[in-house]
């Protein structure tokens, strides 16, 4: 299943050797960790290029990040999710873990992708 | 196994030591990405990985509308075919997974792949957005000698597969042979993931006993003429004289017995370096059409797309030439020279669409087209520019196309596009096919 999402999101970047790695993004008030990174591409739009990225973060779902250098905004365009679970994002436990709670916490408040599957 | 010859019609154990000298003869090289749309959201999202993965062409819902672009294995299984319908292909496969095509993403790969092509042999043509000719005789004959030609060749051919599938994570198949056509139809042989060379000598051979519809291009309009003929098998076509062919098929006939006997003369990585400097141009490859409506809104397209540049770079035209593929590389071309010079995209695709009305008043075309081109030659710089009467008098057009041009420079070509292109141009790899 695909969700459309389109929202700006914030995300933590790391620079390495010209190459722009995005790690963590936050969502609706919760923190995505980046565990891999399944597809990249570019394009050139006028003057203005945007990075795509398609990343997964500790589940199945894929998270389709991109940035523009027309105002440098991020934004979450869609999620890849498998068929049979709650979009994502109406979940109570998701991939994210809540802003706020530290990396440290995902473990344990049940947020991680260990609460989530039978 | 060896490494190269995998799939090998030919092992190398079979070539022949001490080939005669050929002087002259080629060693081409003809990829073909495997289900490539699907292979690239497959490699991208993983839970699509082993799934009927249907990539669909299409602006709005695509539960109800649009066409199938590809396929995965996995939902050929179930009859999905490319250019179905996505109605029909959600009653094959109503499981199977649904997405839009990304074409920009498929670009990016596709410029990837013609990158990595490009650093065996400077000699290639792209010639849709999966498949790609390279003319390796050089690196061929430096490695293998005329002796190890082949054996050289059908190891680049392994190299590059290894190359895309290491750097990109996506499977091709490859086909070498002494000429496009060849090489391209020894590549049909085996799909997904082959290898396959068919060598000069094979040809007749391996060519004669095959159906005729296995020489690329023909497909169901002229299998139904050779049926009436009574020409089942290429090497039947083969044995029919050049002159019955020209006849029935006219321009077309004489390239079908070339084909017949596996000659095709041309020649891959050159038509670029003659195109650039003496005209503008752009082509889209399609998967066949004979719909005028259609084929005139392409050219309207590949206008804007011509005119863009001509301006860009600061010239005016008057020679219009339309390029017509029918089936494959039954390629031939018509030309009108206007009055006046310009760069606007309407006097362009007037001239083109009065030539392709000739063209298809005539009948000539026993198959689907599959690629269109329009170039632009006979070019002054802009600065010479005379106002002709027509634009004095309305200037609309000129004043359009400079806002236009103005949005694009600062958005990108998609920002602005007429109502009756949008989908159409989307689907297209166009910018990359100049
Ligand atoms: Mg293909």
């Amino acid at each position: 299943m695909i969700a459309e999402i389109g929202e700006p999101v914030d995300v933590s970047v790391v620079f390495r050797r010209g190459k722009i790695r995005p790690v963590a993004f936050e969502w609706r008030n919760r923190n995505y960790r980046v565990s891999r990174i399944t597809g990249t591409h570019r394009e050139m739009r006028g003057q203005f290029l945007s990075l795509h990225y398609l990343v997964m973060a500790g589940g199945s779902d894929v998270y389709e990040l991109s940035l523009t250098t027309d105002g440098m905004v991020w934004k979450l365009n869609k999620i890849h999710w498998a068929e049979g679970e709650q979009e994502p994002g109406s979940r109570p436990g998701t991939a994210g873990f809540p802003v706020g709670r530290g990396h440290e916490g995902r473990r344990g408040t049940g947020g991680g992708t260990e609460g989530r599957r039978p | 196994m060896s490494n190269y010859a995998r799939h090998g019609l030919m092992q190398a154990a079979d070539l022949k030591p001490g080939t005669p000298e050929r002087p002259g003869e080629r060693c081409v090289v003809h990829l073909d990405m495997d289900a490539y749309f699907a292979s690239v959201e497959q490699r991208d999202i993983p839970m699509y990985r082993g799934k009927p993965l249907i990539v669909c062409h299409t602006a709005s819902d695509f539960r109800s509308h649009g066409i199938v672009a590809t396929c995965s294995y996995e939902a050929r299984r179930w009859g999905v075919k490319t250019g179905m319908s996505v109605w029909e292909a959600r009653s094959r496969c109503p499981h199977g997974v649904y997405v839009h095509a990304n074409i920009s993403k498929y670009l990016y790969n596709t410029r990837r792949i013609v990158d990595i092509c490009r650093s065996y042999t400077p000699l290639t043509d792209v010639f849709s957005i999966d498949e790609v000719f390279l003319d390796v005789t050089t690196p061929a004959l430096e490695s293998g000698g005329r002796e190890g030609q082949w054996e050289a060749a059908l190891d680049i051919g392994s190299r590059l597969k290894g190359d895309i599938r290491r750097q990109l994570g996506l499977s091709t198949s490859v086909g070498v042979g002494p000429n496009r056509l060849v090489a391209k139809m020894a590549g049909e042989f085996e799909k997904p993931d082959g290898l396959t060379l068919v060598t000069p000598d094979q040809l007749p051979e391996i060519l004669a006993p095959l159906p005729v519809d296995k020489i690329v291009g023909i497909g169901r309009r002229m299998k139904r003429n050779f049926d009436a003929m009574g020409v089942q098998t290429i090497g039947e076509l083969a044995g029919t004289p050049r002159g019955i062919l020209q006849r029935r098929f006219g321009v077309v006939g004489t390239l079908l017995h070339q084909a017949s006997l596996g000659v095709d003369q041309g020649r891959v990585g050159y038509c670029d370096e003659e195109d650039t400097v003496k005209s503008f141009g752009h082509s889209l490859a399609m998967s066949g059409t004979t719909d005028l409506d259609l084929l005139r809104n392409i050219i309207l397209g590949l206008s804007e797309a011509v005119t863009r540049r001509m301006r860009r770079d600061g010239y005016l035209g008057r020679t219009v030439n339309l390029r017509l593929r029918i089936g494959y590389a039954m390629g031939y071309s018509r030309a009108e020279t206007m009055e006046d010079y310009t760069d606007l995209p309407s006097r362009i695709h007037r001239a083109a669409c009065r030539l392709l009305e000739r063209e298809a008043s005539l009948g000539v075309w026993p198959e689907k087209i599959t690629c269109v081109g329009v170039s632009v030659s006979s070019l002054k710089p802009s600065r010479e520019r005379q106002l002709s009467l027509q634009d004095w008098r309305d200037p609309r057009e000129m004043r359009i196309t400079e806002v236009q041009d103005r949005l694009k420079d600062k958005y990108g070509d998609g920002v602005i596009m007429r109502a009756s292109l949008k989908e159409k141009f989307a689907l297209s790899g166009m910018n990359l096919i100049r």
